[in-house]
């Protein structure tokens, strides 16, 4: 006779660390509504920020070598940092597995990656309509870098971002 | 964070931050006893989350209560108003 997964299991299953980590209080006031939205544009801006910059020194022709890792160590910090408290403030939701997030949670994930990938399809149909010209194949790089643009932001990026701004907030315990 | 089905179904009223007051449990302890997140408990306090059917019976099995002394598909009468509302309400008649 088979047995049916006992649903109490996970209740008692030891969660992983990031998971742990996403639970500890002292994030809890970085998950209060006008908290998440801070760091949702903060992240943004430290995202443009490392853009701009390494865009700049790229195309810098006269740039030394070395400025290249100074400049990517110095411009990822701040992104790493806000990206960090922009996944921190929405419970891990985007970056946990899935066995990990309860139900709401679950719920709240689906319903933002379908969002993206519908706006992620969209670009991509933008993207073959644009270039639907240049029937030899050639396809201009500021298409294929709009494309990438595109894909990274709706993929990556949205989710994390509509969460942050969507989320319900939570008023104090009442207890 | 969009409810389950809020605007396409009835809502589902709750009496869980009642109990949880009454009882003195913080959201989080009620969080880890059913194994959720403690805004997911923020949420269905206050309605914007509908719970599954399993968590729902989690819920009930945790305050020892039937399904339908915690959920209902119309609001519950007030606490008070069942205790003392119809006295009350007597006494406020002309």
């Amino acid at each position: 006779m088979t047995r049916s997964p006992n649903p109490a299991r996970k209740a008692t299953a030891p969660r992983g660390y990031l998971a742990r980590l996403f639970a500890d209080p002292r994030f809890e006031p970085l998950q209060r509504r006008a908290q998440r939205r801070r760091a949702s544009l903060v992240q943004l801006a430290a995202t443009a920020l490392l853009l701009a910059g390494l865009g700049a020194v790229v195309a810098w022709p006269q740039a030394p070598l070395w400025l290249v890792p100074v400049a990517a160590v110095a411009l990822l910090w701040p992104f790493a940092v806000a990206t960090g408290r922009l996944n921190a403030s929405v419970g891990g939701v985007t970056e946990l597995p899935t066995p990990e997030l309860d139900e709401a949670q679950r719920q709240a994930r689906d319903r933002v990656y379908r969002r993206a990938y519908f706006v992620a399809g969209l670009g991509m149909l933008g993207f073959m309509v644009a270039t639907f010209g240049y029937a030899d194949g050639w396809v201009p790089g500021a298409a294929l870098l709009a494309l990438g643009a595109i894909v990274y932001f709706a993929w990556l990026g949205m989710p994390v971002h509509m969460l942050a701004w969507t989320l319900p907030d939570v008023e104090d315990d009442g207890a | 964070m969009a409810p389950r089905g809020p605007s396409d179904e009835p809502p589902i009223h709750n009496r869980i931050a009642v109990l949880r007051a009454e009882r003195g449990i913080s959201r989080r302890d009620l969080a880890d006893a059913l194994d959720v997140h403690y805004q997911t408990v923020g949420y269905l306090e206050r309605g914007d989350y509908h719970p599954s059917l399993g968590l729902a019976f989690r819920i009930c099995r945790f305050f020892g209560l039937p399904v339908e002394a915690v959920f209902s598909d119309h609001p519950f009468e007030p606490m008070s108003a069942r205790l003392y509302g119809s006295a009350t309400h007597d006494q406020e008649e002309p």
